[in-house]
C-alpha cells in the first residue's frame, strides 16, 4: 500500500512523468527555475554545488553502438508520502521542512533552516540543493524576479515546492469565489511548459483525475520503490530497460 | 522505514556525486548562525499584481503563441506557452529581455575592429548619418552593388524590406543565415517546376521515416514539433502508435525516441533511401502514378540524347547489396525498412542534417522521390506550400536602378540553382578572396555569423575585407564585437514583428508579435533603421520604401492577406498542423490587424499541388531537365536524376586526420543568434561541459584504441583548427567518429557563457553544393591526441 492511500478522501498532489514522451527539451526546468527565482552562477557544471529544483538524470541501456540507447529523467522533488514523515522532514532538527498533510506537499521554511544539511543527506533522490553562496542576479536581472516566491540566502536548503505559491493563489481565488479551497486544481510551471504533455499533475486521491489513472497504469513505476519513501512523482515507460533501472541496486 | 542513498546513486549513474562527498567541510555552529541572519542583501522583488499578456514568439521563426506574466504591467517575470507548451528558448524570453549584455545605445568602434574597448556611444543621428554618407558616396560612384546584408530573420517581412532597400541601392547581395530548409526551393524548382518549400501533414501519419531530421534536437519549431511528436508516441484507442524510423549516424535524442534507429555511415542517408526505393520499385510496391512522371522511365533530353530513367538507375545501381556497402546497413535490414515504409498507408519521408544546416541538392531530391513513390502528393501527406498572400513590395525597374549581378556570380561561381537559394558561402569566399567586386558596406541584422557559421575562419577572413560592418543587434555578440557601428535593436516583447513560421507543416501561417513592454534602452526596430536610412539617402531609395515606420509597413503587408480573402484566423494550434478546410473569418485590414495583435494566427490549407506545379506536362518529374537547360554540359545520366553523391572529406596531409568529427545540435542548447540563456546553462550536462572544458563524444572502441579514458584531456585537430577538449566515452557515435556539441565556446556576451568550451563551427569544414551553392556540413577529418 502506498503512503498516500491512507489519506482517502483528502488531497494528495502528485505528478506523473512519461519518459517515453519526454524529449529532454528541458523547458520544464527553465520554466521552474524562472518561476521560482532559482539563482545561477557563472559555473553551473559542478552538479554537486549548483542549485536545481528540476534536475535531469541520464538513463542508458548499457549496450554498444548501434544498440545503445538513452533517455532523460526529469526529477523534481518527489514529495515523499511515507507514513508520518518524508525522509527529509524526519531528520530536520528545526522543523524547517515539513509535509503539509492537507495537500501532501513537502515545503521549506527558509528562515527556519539552519543549514545543517541533514535533509540533503537523507533525501535518497538528491532533490535538495544548498545555497553555498548568496544569490546574486547580474544587473538588471533582478527585475525578472517573481515576487510570489522569496529568494533564498546563503546557508539554506531549497528544493521543488510543486509551485506551492500557485496552489495558494488558487486557494485564495476559490475562497473569494466562495468555493472549497481544498478542491482546487492548479498547474505547476514545469507542467505548463512541457510541449509534449509528458508531465501530468493533479490530485492522486481523486480516482477520476488523469494523474491518478496514469499512476495506476501498467507503465507506471516509482524510483527505488523498495526504499518505501512513497514518492508522489510517478514515471511512465514501456521500455523494459528504463523500468529496470528504477529498481537497480535494491 | 528504510532510507538508503546507494540505490538511487546506482540508478542515476553519472549523477550528482552525493552531498557527503562535498569538498567543503561541514560548517561550525557559529557559521550557521551567521548564515541564518544573512537577510538584508537578499534581493526582495517588489510586490504587485501578476497578470499575463499574450503575444507570439519569434525567437526561432516558429511563431508559437505565448503569454508573459508581468508585475503591475511593468516587470516581465515569466513566459509560458499556449496549449502547446513552450521550448527552452521561448521559456527564456524574459532572461533575454533583462540580459546584461544587451546593447543600450548606438556604438562606434574607435580603435581597431574587434577591440571591445574601442566602442564609444554615439547618438542615433550620428550613427545613421555616417551610414547614409557611406551609402550616398557609393551611389555617387555607381557602386550601390557593394552594399550587402545578412539577416537572421528569414521568416519575417523584414527579409523583403532588406531586399527592397538593397535593390533600390542597386544590390542583390541579400543573404540569410542557413537552416535545414534552405535547399527546398531549388529541389522544388527541379522536380515540380515551382519555387516553393515543402510541408508535411505530420499530425496524421502512421509511419515517419526520418533521414537525419532531428525533430527532438532543433529541426523545425521546437515546441510544436515536440507536441506533434508526442502524438506519434501516444497510444490512444483507435489510433495506433506511429512507427518512427530514424536514420542517422549519431544516436541523438530524436534517434533514441524513434521506434527504430537505423545507424548509417556519416552522410549516406540518401543512399539508404535509394535502397528503399529499389525494393519498392522492384517489388512493385509504389504508387503507379509515378510512371506518368517524366524521367521515371528512360527519357530523351532536349538535344535528343537518350538518358537513363530513375527506375533503371535505382534498379541497377542501388540494390540492397550495393547500398549495404555504402551505408553499412545490412541488405536484409534495408528490405525490411522498405517493406515497413511500403506497407504503411500513411508514411512520409522527412529529412534534415544533425549539424543543423541544409543537405545537398541531390540528397534532398532523393528524399522527395520517396514521397512521390508513396503517392504522398495525392494522399495529402506531402505538400508544396502555398505562399502567404502578404502584399508584395513595389517593383523597381532596371531602368530606374541598375543592379550588378550578385557577388558570387561576378566572382564567376557557376551555381545553376543559386537563384533559389541564398549561397552565402560562395559570397563569403568571393569577399575573402577579393574576387568580383569589393563589399564596402555590410549590414548584419539579428544574426551572429561570426559565431554561428561553420568555418568561422572563412567568415572572419571575409569580414576583414569588408569596408564597413554595421550590426543591427540587441546583444553584444561576436559579430557586434567585429562591427564598426552597432545599432541596438529592441528584443521580442518590446516590438512589433511578423512571422511566417518555419516550413515543416503543410499549412501556411502568418502571425504578429506585439510589444508587451516599453523598450528598455535607446533602441530602434531594425525595420525602422532601414526606413530611417532610406529617408536620409533620399531619391529612389526613399521612394522605393514609402512607409513612415515599420508598423505601417506591416499593415501594408497584412492588407494583402485581408484583400486576398484567403485562409482563416485561429487560436487553436491543432488547426495549424492538421490539414482541414478553412472558412474565412476575418474582415478588412484593420480588423485582421486587431485579431492578429491579440495573438490569433492566420493560416491557410495548402493549395492542390497541381495548381503550383510548373513543369512542362504539369506533373512532377524525376529528370532534372532544368540542370540541362542551365547550359551545363552534363554527360553522366545520373547527374540529371536524384541520386547519391558521395562527398570527400579532407584528411589533411598524409591522411593524418583519419577520424571523423561530427558536430551536433541538442534541443536544450541554443546554437543560433541567441546564446544559451542563464537558466539554459544550468541544464547543460556535466559530460558536455565541465568548468570551461567541452567534451567530445567517442565510442569505447575508439577510446581504447587511442588510450583515452572518461574525462581525459585531449587536443582535437582538424584541417580548420585545434582545440583543447575532454573525452566523453559513450557509444552514441560509432568507432572512428567524434561527436562535438554546437552552442559552446562563445567569445562574447558575459562571464556566464563566454569562453565556456569550444565553438564547434571553428573546427568544421563546409562543402559547397555545386547545384545550389549552399554550404553543407557533414563530417570533417580530425584527430585526437593526448593533451
Ligand atoms: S524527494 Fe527528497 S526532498 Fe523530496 S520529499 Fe522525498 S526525501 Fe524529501
Ligand atoms: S518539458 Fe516535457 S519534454 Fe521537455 S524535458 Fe521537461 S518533461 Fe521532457
Ligand atoms: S519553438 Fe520557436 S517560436 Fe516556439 S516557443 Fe520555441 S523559440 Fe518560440
Amino acid at each position: 500500500m502506498s503512503g498516500h492511500e491512507e489519506h482517502k478522501g483528502g488531497v494528495r498532489y502528485g505528478m506523473v512523468i512519461d519518459l517515453d514522451k519526454c524529449t529532454g527539451c528541458m523547458a520544464c526546468a527553465i520554466a521552474c527555475h524562472q518561476e521560482n527565482n532559482v539563482s545561477f552562477r557563472t559555473d553551473e557544471t559542478d552538479k554537486t554545488r549548483n542549485i536545481a529544483w528540476m534536475r535531469f538524470y541520464l538513463l542508458e541501456n548499457g549496450k554498444d553502438y548501434p544498440e545503445y540507447s538513452f533517455a532523460y529523467l526529469p526529477r523534481p522533488c518527489f514529495h515523499c508520502d511515507a507514513p508520518h514523515h518524508a525522509p527529509c522532514t524526519f531528520v530536520c532538527p528545526v522543523n524547517a521542512t515539513q509535509r503539509d498533510e492537507r495537500t501532501g506537499i513537502v515545503n521549506m521554511i527558509y528562515p527556519r533552516c539552519i543549514g545543517c544539511r541533514y535533509c540533503m543527506v537523507a533525501c535518497p533522490y538528491h532533490a535538495r540543493s544548498f545555497n553555498w553562496w548568496d544569490p546574486k542576479w547580474p544587473s538588471p536581472m533582478e527585475e525578472m524576479l517573481n515576487p510570489e516566491v522569496s529568494t533564498r540566502m546563503r546557508g539554506v536548503i531549497e528544493k521543488c515546492t510543486f509551485c506551492h505559491h500557485r496552489l495558494n493563489r488558487a486557494r485564495d481565488k476559490a475562497r473569494i469565489a466562495g468555493e472549497d479551497p481544498d478542491k482546487v486544481e492548479y498547474t505547476p510551471a514545469c507542467v505548463e511548459a512541457c510541449p509534449t504533455g509528458a508531465i501530468v499533475f493533479g490530485n492522486l486521491l481523486d480516482p477520476e483525475s488523469e494523474v491518478a489513472k496514469l499512476a495506476k497504469s501498467s507503465r507506471a513505476f516509482t524510483i527505488s520503490a523498495k526504499l518505501e519513501t512513497y514518492p508522489k512523482v510517478y514515471y511512465l515507460s514501456s521500455k523494459p530497460w528504463v523500468r529496470k533501472l528504477a529498481d537497480k541496486g535494491l | 522505514m528504510k532510507v538508503g542513498r546507494r540505490a538511487f546513486i546506482g540508478f542515476v549513474a553519472g549523477a550528482v556525486g552525493g552531498t557527503l562527498l562535498s569538498p567543503l567541510p561541514w560548517k561550525l555552529a557559529d557559521d550557521i548562525a551567521i548564515w541564518t541572519q544573512n537577510w538584508s542583501w537578499r534581493p526582495s522583488p517588489e510586490r504587485g499584481h501578476r497578470a499575463a499578456k499574450k503575444t507570439i514568439c519569434t525567437l526561432c521563426g516558429g511563431g508559437c503563441p505565448i503569454e508573459v506574466d508581468f508585475i503591475d504591467g511593468k516587470r516581465a517575470v515569466y513566459a509560458r506557452g499556449g496549449d502547446w507548451g513552450i521550448c527552452s528558448l521561448g521559456a527564456s524570453a524574459v532572461q533575454y529581455l533583462y540580459a546584461p549584455y544587451r546593447v543600450q545605445t548606438p556604438l562606434k568602434q574607435t580603435k581597431k575592429r574587434g577591440d571591445i574597448s574601442g566602442f564609444k556611444p554615439i547618438t542615433w543621428n550620428e550613427a545613421l548619418s555616417e551610414i547614409t554618407q557611406k551609402i550616398t558616396k557609393l551611389l555617387g560612384e555607381r557602386k550601390g552593388h557593394s552594399v550587402a546584408c545578412i539577416t537572421g530573420q528569414k521568416y519575417s517581412s523584414i527579409f523583403d524590406l532588406w531586399k527592397q532597400f538593397l535593390r533600390a541601392c542597386g544590390s542583390k547581395n541579400v543573404f540569410s543565415m542557413p537552416d535545414s530548409f534552405d535547399c527546398q526551393r531549388a529541389v522544388s524548382r527541379a522536380i515540380f517546376g515551382a519555387d516553393v518549400t515543402f510541408g508535411f501533414n505530420l499530425a496524421d501519419v502512421t509511419c515517419v521515416l526520418s533521414f537525419g531530421a532531428e525533430w527532438a534536437d532543433g529541426w523545425g519549431p521546437r515546441a510544436p514539433m515536440a507536441k506533434v511528436a508526442s502524438g506519434w508516441f501516444s497510444e490512444n484507442p483507435g489510433k495506433p502508435v506511429t512507427e518512427v524510423i530514424h536514420v542517422s549516424s549519431r544516436l541523438s535524442m530524436s534517434a533514441a525516441k524513434a521506434s527504430e534507429w537505423v545507424a548509417v555511415k556519416p552522410g549516406t542517408e540518401a543512399a539508404l533511401a535509394l535502397g528503399i526505393a529499389h525494393v519498392m520499385i522492384k517489388e512493385n510496391r509504389f504508387d503507379p502514378i509515378v510512371r506518368e512522371y517524366a524521367g521515371f522511365e528512360d527519357w530523351t533530353d532536349l538535344s535528343g540524347k537518350e538518358r537513363r530513367g530513375f527506375k533503371d538507375l535505382v534498379l541497377k545501381d542501388y540494390t540492397p547489396e550495393k547500398v549495404e556497402k555504402i551505408t553499412g546497413v545490412e541488405a536484409q535490414k534495408i528490405v525490411e525498412i522498405a517493406h515497413s515504409f511500403a506497407k504503411h498507408p500513411k508514411a512520409v519521408a522527412i529529412w534534415g542534417q544533425g549539424t543543423g544546416g541544409p543537405r545537398s541538392f541531390y540528397d534532398e531530391s532523393v528524399f522527395v522521390t520517396l514521397n512521390l513513390l508513396k503517392g504522398n502528393l495525392e494522399k495529402g501527406l506531402f505538400h508544396l506550400k502555398g505562399n502567404v498572400p502578404v502584399a508584395p513590395l513595389p517593383a523597381i525597374e532596371d531602368e530606374v536602378v541598375e543592379t550588378a549581378p550578385r557577388l558570387e556570380v561576378a566572382a564567376d561561381w557557376k551555381i545553376p540553382f543559386g537563384e533559389y537559394s541564398y549561397p552565402l558561402y560562395p559570397f563569403l569566399d568571393a569577399v575573402a578572396s577579393q574576387k568580383g567586386y569589393p563589399i564596402e558596406l555590410l549590414f548584419v541584422q539579428e544574426a551572429n555569423p561570426v559565431y554561428c557559421l561553420p568555418e568561422s575562419g572563412l567568415v572572419k577572413e571575409a569580414f576583414s575585407k569588408i569596408g564597413m560592418v554595421v550590426d543591427v543587434t540587441s546583444f553584444m555578440d561576436e559579430t557586434a564585437v567585429n562591427a564598426d557601428i552597432i545599432l541596438p535593436a529592441p528584443v521580442m516583447l518590446e516590438r512589433w514583428d511578423d512571422v511566417y513560421g518555419l516550413p515543416v507543416f503543410a499549412q501556411s501561417m502568418y502571425a504578429l508579435s506585439r510589444p508587451l513592454i516599453n523598450a528598455k534602452y535607446d533602441v530602434r526596430h531594425p525595420g525602422d533603421v532601414i526606413l530611417n536610412i532610406a529617408v536620409k539617402v533620399g531619391g529612389t531609395v526613399k521612394t522605393a520604401l514609402p512607409w513612415r515606420n515599420y508598423t505601417d509597413y506591416l499593415k501594408f503587408r497584412i492588407k494583402g492577406i485581408a484583400d486576398s480573402g484567403r485562409g482563416a484566423i485561429t487560436n487553436r494550434m491543432d488547426e495549424l498542423v492538421s490539414v482541414s478546410t478553412v472558412k474565412k473569418n476575418f474582415g478588412d485590414m484593420e480588423s485582421l490587424w486587431r485579431e492578429l495583435s491579440k495573438g490569433k494566427i492566420w493560416f491557410d490549407v495548402p493549395p492542390s499541388a497541381y495548381e503550383i506545379i510548373g513543369t512542362d506536362n504539369g506533373k512532377p518529374q524525376f529528370s532534372i531537365t532544368a540542370l540541362g537547360e542551365a547550359e551545363m554540359k552534363i554527360e553522366k545520366d545520373e547527374l540529371l536524376l536524384p541520386h547519391y553523391e558521395p562527398f570527400v572529406v579532407s584528411k589533411g596531409s598524409g591522411g593524418e586526420h583519419s577520424l571523423l568529427l561530427m558536430a551536433y545540435n541538442c534541443g536544450f542548447i541554443s546554437t543560433g543568434y541567441l546564446p544559451n540563456s542563464y537558466l539554459m546553462m544550468k541544464n547543460i550536462w556535466d559530460f558536455q561541459l565541465k568548468g570551461d572544458d567541452i567534451f567530445v563524444e567517442i565510442n569505447p572502441a575508439t577510446a581504447s584504441k587511442l588510450g583515452f579514458r572518461e574525462g581525459d584531456m585531449a587536443v582535437l585537430k582538424t584541417v580548420k583548427g585545434e582545440a583543447r577538449v575532454r573525452v566523453h566515452v559513450v557509444p552514441s557515435v560509432p568507432k572512428g567518429v567524434i561527436g562535438i556539441p554546437k552552442g559552446f565556446g562563445h567569445g562574447a556576451y558575459d562571464v556566464f557563457v563566454k569562453d565556456k568550451g569550444t565553438n564547434a563551427n571553428r573546427m568544421v569544414e563546409i562543402h559547397v553544393d555545386p547545384v545550389t551553392g549552399l554550404g553543407i556540413e557533414v563530417v570533417t577529418g580530425a584527430k585526437l591526441v593526448r593533451a
